[in-house]
């Protein structure tokens, strides 16, 4: 079968464009429509035997299931990891992760830990902060022109 | 003061608070003149933050302690909410049965490590402080202006 495509391939030279992401969709708005919760899996891990992992036994007998109760929107994950300090990680959907190892702390200080890493989204927090409004609406008002004002008159 | 929905209500409206019912004719024509535009922008008061947001934006506070990732709020403290040809000033806020703002919380991250040292040579005066700052991360979701017949 005469294919367009094999042909082409064939007898011209398809240069393949630079590859560059660039969407034809517009790029989802967490928050305006709907909203997705960032934080998608939370894993912890610890050990039975170890004392380092003390504060972490007491959170996941005690803590943990109220926690996940009021987050159904996460998948938890408790693995025992033998002779290892504890740890928390989140995966967000970014696909980054934010792991915090929980060593010798005390089951208030891994509440608090557990919802540092759920509230946040994976981004890499060095130069997010300056600018207090990010926006991608065009100016509002319109950007100023010295042709439409009024000159001034005394 | 900002009051927040959880998720499980968002159905339900918050109530608003005692509003005079009857705007003069001039009034309501002024603000439909307005609602008539393409696009809006408001000055907004966050806990004495202010901010110049259209819809879509987002907007970093400070922390705001009584509040959860996913909760929706309705913003309240507006001082100028205008268009292209029309704005409106507050004295120092609009009346809020003019419009509808909402904001959706996106997240509550930490800012970058920042660590001071502070010395004084041949004092025996040496400090070290560490902070991060807290901040609240929000989407504003919509701004309207309320129709008036």
């Amino acid at each position: 079968m005469y294919n367009v495509i094999d042909h082409l391939f064939l007898f011209c030279q398809i240069q393949k464009p630079m590859s560059r992401k660039k969407t034809i969709i517009s790029l989802a708005k967490n928050g305006v429509g709907a909203f997705v919760f960032p934080c998608r899996k939370l894993e912890f891990t610890y050990c039975e035997r170890s004392g380092s992992s003390r504060g972490m036994i007491e959170y996941l007998t005690t803590r943990l299931i109220p926690f996940a109760k009021k987050n159904p929107q996460i998948e938890i994950v408790v693995t025992p990891r033998p002779s290892k300090h504890p740890f928390v990680r989140g995966l967000y959907l970014n696909g980054r992760e934010k792991g915090i190892s929980v060593r010798n702390k005390t089951s208030g200080e891994i509440m608090e830990t557990v919802n540092l890493i759920r509230d946040n989204t994976g981004f890499k927090n060095n130069k997010r902060f300056k600018k207090p409004v990010i926006s991608t609406t065009p100016s509002v008002r319109g950007i100023w022109s010295p042709f439409n004002t009024q000159p001034h008159k005394i | 003061m900002l009051k927040a929905l959880p998720l499980s209500n968002i159905s339900e409206k918050l109530p608003l608070p005692y509003l005079p019912k009857r705007f003069s004719d001039s009034t309501k024509e002024a603000i439909n003149k307005l609602r008539d535009q393409l696009r809006y922008y408001a000055v907004v008061d966050i806990r004495s933050q202010k901010f110049l947001i259209t819809k879509n934006d987002i907007v970093i506070a400070h922390r705001l302690r009584d509040v959860n990732v996913g909760d929706e709020l309705r913003l309240n403290r507006v001082l100028e909410l205008g268009s292209k040809d029309y704005t409106i000033k507050g004295q120092p806020f609009v009346s809020e049965a003019f419009y509808n703002i909402k904001a959706t919380v996106l997240e509550q991250p930490k800012g970058p490590f920042i660590q001071i040292f502070k010395k004084k040579p041949r004092n025996r005066h040496r400090r070290r402080i560490t902070h991060k700052q807290t901040y609240t991360v929000l989407r504003i979701s919509e701004i309207d202006v309320n129709k008036f017949e």
